[in-house]
């Protein structure tokens, strides 16, 4: 990851449903519109008055992103697990075991 | 009113710390509690921690700023702002990871030191749009 990212936040109030810088803008009447909504990159909460100068923190982005592939990453062991005892896991280990440099 | 200032803004910050002594503490036996978020009044201090824990639970990172208190008779207004990351359920919203800045008032009312009657109104709506699960309306 290069450098902090900057980027701006869904705009609410925005009437606009284009994309900008790749971010799809939430169109919504000021009305129901949050004065804090969170970074959809960082999940930070930033203040309407912040979103311009908000910039995500590299690390929370990462953390953001590891949360949202939570199960994914929970289930890894067990897949992991399940490939290993079928019949191409198995082929795999011992192909890799018959491959293995002698010490 | 000072002592009553500090007994509300203890009540309403500290059980996000890890303190939730302080309902014993500071919430009368009779208290009752009114929340638009809850169905019915909170009841007692088992009431008022149970209706807490759960957005501890759901907001383990939270905090709860008091921001402003006014003072009057046995009352006191406390303005306050709540900020915490989902990471657990809450009102049946999976976890998002999301950060969450809502704002509320709370009335409370005092007997002996202890508070006994709280009204509350705060930003539901705002949460419930921070995490996406209202859809925010297309203007027409």
């Amino acid at each position: 990851m290069e450098g902090p990212l900057r980027r701006p936040l869904d705009v609410a109030g925005s009437e606009s449903e284009t994309a900008k810088d790749g971010f799809p803008e939430i169109a919504m009447s000021s009305f129901f519109a949050s004065r804090h909504m969170p970074c959809a990159d960082c999940g930070a909460s930033v203040a309407a008055e912040a979103r311009d100068e908000h910039t995500c923190d590299p690390e929370r982005v990462l953390e953001f992103r590891l949360f949202q592939l939570r199960d994914g990453v929970a289930g890894f062991d067990t897949d992991l697990r399940g490939y290993l005892d079928s019949p191409e896991g198995r082929f795999e280990q011992w192909l890799a075991e018959r491959d293995r440099p002698p010490p | 009113m000072a002592d009553a200032k500090q007994i509300v803004r203890r009540l309403i910050e500290e059980p996000w710390t890890g303190n939730m002594h302080v309902i014993d503490e500071l919430i009368g036996p009779g208290y009752i509690g009114f929340d638009p978020s809850a169905p019915e009044p909170i009841r007692g201090p088992a009431g008022a921690k149970t209706q807490i824990q759960q957005y501890i639970d759901g907001f383990p990172d939270g905090r709860i700023t008091v921001d402003d208190q006014i003072a009057e008779g046995d009352k006191v207004a406390s303005r306050w702002t709540a900020r915490g990351t989902q990471t657990g359920e809450v009102a049946g919203i999976a976890p998002t990871g999301k950060g969450v800045t809502v704002s509320g008032i709370t009335i409370s009312r005092l007997d002996n030191g202890m508070v006994v009657e709280e009204w509350t109104t705060w930003d539901t709506l705002g949460m419930l749009v921070q995490l996406g699960a209202v859809p925010a309306p297309t203007q027409a």
